[in-house]
């Protein structure tokens, strides 16, 4: 008897405050590999935090080994909240019925990165090259190989790394002769190592990490909006939009999602590979 | 020797510590060692696991963020292939298993282990570790491991089995050590002990252990001279003990069988011995009275204050009055009776304290004995006074009417008589004289019998002792017509021969007897009287033979000569008379002076006397006594001498006066002692030469008479000469110590009596010298002309210095100088009898330099030829 009036006072508490407390043990946030885990984990970990005291339930910031597996995990609604490239939340919208909320103010660019005092100076000279890319299914890969073929280029192979400093690493040690990644990516390298590198071509500004509501929480996605939003005020926030060079939240642009468009189906393609 | 339980034996007590301890030690080793193993492995389980956990979650983040199972299992995999892992199992947060190696999907996961334990039985040990796996805050999940603990429980255990394995192996070589250890240490020990033991029941010579340069074998040499020491020691002390028994035996035995009481106190006091007599003689027994205060137990209360007194200088210095020294006293017994005691006190310091040692015997007894022995001998003093008395009396009452008719017959016979008239008074005189010779060796025979007989012991010539004896004997041998032979060339008779210590009187007795017998016995040949003598120290002794040729004696006869009352046989009395006493006198007089008397004789051939006898030497030089006697006979001094005569019985007066008479002395008379006192402090001093005074008196007798005379010493020079009948010695000594100059026995020889007078007056100086210095006044004109050069008659005259008559002697001492002083002290040294002269002549003139207790002291002295004692006396007066 007492637990049920704990429960009600709770209740009443939180719509009181315009929060409504998320159903459910935890709140998962998926986030694409874009990086390694860590770095992952690292980056959301004051919105982490900030969602898990303000929705009082713990909330979990997950990743995949790689886009693909994001995508299959994303399409299967384990996450809440999917952080993903424009593509993977075109499909997520359009396979699963995620609901965009807002994107980073920071454009998000794909670059194709070469060493900066070698060879390679147009896109011709990828021609016969070792090129590497995150995961077949990231935005900046497909970003790449697009260029690639609008260009006419055929790289001698295209490896697909998971994690964006490594195929920066690999490209400096010359294991590869390009890669391609996001700009952000580029951006938050290690000066010594980004000095290294060049950017052969950057794209034009695409749907970066857009942050896809998963239809079950449509119940409380003005809440979690209202939250976001909040949390884009905080200083840890603005700490992590000025770390991994974000500008912080916007919403997006009418056509934006849409835009994504030419690049679901190959996802999707992708994505039903991967076993 | 009975075997011990080894656990008893050093062997087996050290046997049992060591291994004990090192049983003991081991296991602490040993688990110390588990524990440290146990706390090691601990240590390096937890270290190994917060190793792996780090790693593994390092490794597992990443792909647990990413939902990467086939990452996350290659890595559980692959940690878990190292084989130290026994499992590796990661949840989700969710508690979900996400992937697992080595641990069964359907088996619930293990709770962490709280403790490292190597003890479990399990067979598979394994540590459990859960480690949260976090990043950023955020919960990914659990890292479930387990670490194989099977190596480190195998380890344990093979640490624990070998350590117990070599523990016990080195137990058992220690114990094998030890145990031979102990046998070769015990070994000797037991040859030590057996040794030791051997020693302890007796054998003091047991055989030597072995010994050796280790330490063991110095314990074996160190006993053996310790037993060969022991050995000696004991015989020693056997030695020692057994003398100390003995001793200890005879002392017990000795006080124990004392008469004597032997007790001793302790320096409280309290009695620490008291031996069987004590109990007897005091009457306490021996638990009775030891410990108790000696003297509260036993002395009187009279004594008890000298003890109180003298105790704590008794305890201080072990001395007192009474210790060292026997005393009489007396002592309370138990029944509080008093007892006379002789108790003999030392002092023994035992302890370091000083202890009273007492002897007390019970004189009760003989105290008793001592009384009645005094009053025996105060009774038998009295008899012998009563018989000395009754003596004297005798000898009075017989003398005196005897000395009437003898003086009486003597003094007719002087008279002219008519020829039958001097027959009849001549038998009638010698009848009286026989008488009282006969009288005289009754008297004689009594005190010599009574034990009163005496000796004098004075100085005289030997020679004129004989000649006296052969004058007496003369007459009987012109008579009997008999060869008289006198061998006296002997030098012991020379004329210079020294003075002999001697009785004069009894000598001439003894030898007047034997040769009166000689020439009474003889008809007809010879009487030979021969002396001889030989010198010794001091010493003369001399033999005087008698010899006869008379009737001789048989042996029969010769033995029985000498007994009182027997003359060879009843037909000599007849024929010889006699009373038979004369040679028992002889015999006890000879025996008397030391002397020795022999007889030989043959009936019909006659008799030979021998006699030996030894006199002390006189220390004499010159003899002024033989000159003197030569003079004496010269009895004209005596004519118009005063002599005041002190007699109350007529007849003794009468004699006496008319013997003085004879040679001239003027006689005056007082009857008894109080009359001659009074006449003579009526009269000058020296108005009489000398006194005859009687001894038996009525009013006064002769002994006060003179005591009063001798008061007044103005009489010192005064001669008082004892006439009487009273001859025992004792009263002859009486008169001389009241002052008397002389004894003249009565009946008295008058030739004896003037010389006696003669001498006497000769040393009353004051009288002579005021006589003679009226004769010279008188008779003398001084003759200018025949005046010798410096002499100076009348100064002589009036300091009334009359010349010595004798030759040789330095002046009498009118003056009493320098001169005479040595000459004095030299003779007095010699123990000449010259000294005797100057002195009685001298001695008043020297009041002024001797006191008048010096002056008696040396008189004393010379009167009894103590010249040392005199010379002290005289030289002790000289110096003050």
């Amino acid at each position: 008897m007492k637990r049920l009036c704990a429960v009600m006072m709770m209740s009443l508490l939180l719509m009181s405050t315009g929060i409504a407390a998320p159903t459910g043990d935890v709140f998962v946030i998926g986030v694409a590999p874009h990086t390694s885990p860590r770095v992952i984990l690292e980056m959301y970990a004051p919105l982490r935090l900030y969602l898990e005291k303000t929705f009082g339930v713990p909330v979990e910031i997950v990743t995949a080994p790689n886009f693909d597996i994001f995508a299959q995990r994303g399409l299967a609604q384990e996450f809440d909240i999917a952080i993903t490239t424009g593509h993977q939340a075109r499909l997520f919208q359009k396979d699963a019925q995620y609901t965009p909320l807002l994107t980073y103010k920071a454009d998000f660019k794909a670059v194709a990165l070469v060493l900066a005092n070698g060879t390679i100076r147009e896109p011709a000279d990828l021609k016969e090259k070792d090129v590497l890319g995150l995961s077949a299914a990231s935005l900046v890969t497909l970003w790449g190989q697009h260029w690639l073929a609008d260009n006419k280029v055929t790289p001698k192979s295209i490896r697909y790394i998971s994690a964006s400093d490594s195929v920066a690493q690999l490209v400096i040690s010359g294991d590869a002769d390009a890669c391609f990644t996001s700009l952000a990516n580029y951006q938050k390298l290690n000066p010594d190592v980004r000095d290294q590198l060049r950017i052969l071509v950057e794209s034009k500004p695409m749907a970066g990490r857009v942050y896809m509501l998963n239809s079950r929480r449509t119940a409380m996605q003005k809440e979690i909006d209202n939250a976001l939003w909040a949390f884009a005020a905080t200083p840890e926030a603005k700490k992590y939009f000025e770390n991994n060079k974000l500008e912080g939240y916007r919403p997006l642009k009418p056509t934006e999602m849409e835009d994504m468009d030419m690049y679901v189906d190959e996802t999707r393609k992708l994505i039903g590979n991967v076993k | 020797m009975k075997r011990m339980s080894p656990w008893k034996t050093v062997r087996g007590r050290l046997l049992i510590l060591a291994i004990g301890l090192e049983a003991l030690m081991l296991t602490v080793l040993i688990i110390n060692s588990i524990r440290l193993l146990h706390s090691a492995m601990s240590n390096q389980v937890q270290a190994q696991a917060q190793q792996f956990s780090p790693v593994l979650i390092a490794a597992l983040t990443a792909p647990l963020a990413a939902r990467d199972y086939a990452t996350m299992q290659a890595v559980v995999d692959e940690s878990q292939a190292k084989g130290s892992l026994d499992y590796i199992v990661v949840v989700d947060r969710y508690g979900h298993r996400l992937v697992a190696n080595g641990w069964s999907t359907d088996m619930p996961l293990p709770e962490p282990s709280k403790d490292f334990s190597l003890f479990e039985n399990n067979t598979a040990p394994r540590y459990d570790v859960i480690v949260p796996i976090e990043f950023q805050h955020q919960s990914l999940g659990e890292l479930h491991f387990g670490i194989n603990l099977s190596q480190i429980v195998h380890a344990r255990q093979t640490l624990f089995v070998q350590g117990v394995g070599i523990a016990a192996i080195e137990i058992l070589l220690s114990s094998l050590l030890l145990l031979f250890l102990g046998f070769w240490l015990t070994r000797h020990m037991k040859a030590l002990t057996q040794a030791s033991l051997e020693v302890a029941s007796g054998n003091l010579s047991p055989s030597p252990v072995p010994e050796g340069d280790d330490d063991v074998g110095r314990l074996g040499a160190a006993f053996n001279i310790m037993s060969r020491v022991i050995a000696e020691r004991v015989n020693e002390l056997t030695v020692a003990k057994e003398t100390a028994e003995v001793s200890e035996v005879q002392l017990r035995s000795i006080t124990h069988s004392a008469n004597d009481a032997i007790l001793m106190i302790n320096p409280l006091g309290a009695i620490s011995y008291w031996n069987p007599a004590a109990e007897q003689i005091l009457g306490y027994l021996a638990e009775e009275a030891l410990g108790q205060d000696l003297h509260n137990l036993i002395v009187p209360e009279r004594y008890l204050a000298a003890y109180r007194a003298g105790f704590p200088e008794f305890l201080r210095t072990g001395q007192g009055n009474a210790v060292g020294k026997t005393l009489e006293l007396f002592a309370k017994r138990k029944d509080n009776q008093e007892i006379a005691i002789s108790l003999s006190l030392s002092a023994v310091f035992l302890y370091g304290a000083w202890h009273a040692v007492g002897i007390l015997r019970d004189i009760t007894e003989r105290k008793q004995y001592e009384h009645k022995l005094e009053q025996a001998r105060e009774t038998a003093e009295a008899a012998n006074l009563a018989k000395s008395q009754f003596l004297a009396n005798m000898s009075h009452e017989i003398r005196t009417p005897m000395n009437a008719i003898i003086g009486m017959s003597y003094l007719v016979l002087q008279s002219d008589l008519a020829p039958n008239q001097r027959e009849q008074l001549t038998y009638l005189h010698h009848a009286a004289e026989s008488l009282l010779a006969i009288i005289n060796d009754i008297l004689d025979f009594s005190k010599v019998e009574a034990g009163k007989m005496t000796l004098e012991r004075v100085p005289f010539v030997l020679r004129d002792t004989l000649n006296e004896c052969i004058q007496m004997l003369k007459p009987t041998l012109d008579v009997k017509s008999l060869e008289f032979q006198y061998e006296n060339q002997d030098a012991v008779l020379a004329l210079d021969a020294p003075l002999l210590l001697g009785d004069a009187l009894r000598l001439r007795q003894v030898l007047t007897n034997l040769l009166s017998n000689a020439t009474k016995f003889t008809q007809k040949g010879f009487v030979r009287f021969g002396v001889a003598s030989s010198h010794k120290e001091n010493a003369t002794c001399v033999v005087f033979t008698i010899e006869d040729s008379g009737i001789g004696m048989s042996d029969e006869q010769v033995a029985r000569l000498f007994e009182k009352f027997m003359q060879a046989d009843a037909s000599i009395t007849r024929e010889y008379g006699g009373t038979g006493l004369g040679l028992a006198i002889t015999g006890k007089l000879v025996a008397l002076m030391g002397g020795t008397i022999e007889v030989k004789s043959q009936l019909s051939q006659g008799s030979c006397f021998t006699v030996e006898i030894p006199f002390a030497r006189a220390l004499v030089g010159e003899n002024p006594l033989r000159e003197r006697r030569s003079s004496v006979e010269n009895f004209d001094e005596l004519k118009g001498v005063r002599v005041l005569l002190v007699e109350d019985h007529p007849v003794n007066r009468k004699v006496a006066s008319n013997a003085l008479a004879r040679a001239g002395v003027v006689v005056d008379i007082a009857e008894n002692g109080e009359l001659a006192v009074k006449k003579l402090q009526s009269l000058p001093p020296e108005t009489y030469g000398a006194v005859l005074m009687d001894l038996q008196m009525p009013v006064m007798d002769g002994y006060e008479a003179t005591e009063i005379i001798r008061k007044d010493r103005k009489f010192d020079l005064l001669p008082i000469i004892a006439l009487s009948t009273r001859v025992m010695t004792f009263e002859k000594e009486k008169c001389f110590q009241i002052g008397m100059n002389g004894f003249i026995n009565v009946p008295f020889d008058p030739i004896h009596l003037w010389q006696s007078l003669l001498r006497a007056i000769r040393k009353n100086t004051p009288y002579l010298v005021r006589n003679s210095l009226q004769a010279m006044r008188q008779s003398i004109q001084i003759d200018p002309e025949m005046a010798i050069q410096g002499l100076h008659v009348h100064e002589g005259l009036n300091t009334e210095a009359p010349e010595s008559e004798m030759k040789g002697v330095p002046d009498k001492g009118l003056v009493v100088d320098a001169a005479w002083l040595e000459a004095f002290t030299d003779h007095l040294g010699k123990g000449d009898f010259v000294a005797i002269e100057l002195w009685e002549n001298n001695s008043h003139l020297l009041g002024n330099r001797f006191s008048p207790a010096d002056l008696e002291h040396i008189s004393k002295a010379l009167q009894q030829f103590d010249f040392t004692r005199a010379l002290e006396y005289f030289n002790t007066g000289t110096d003050r």
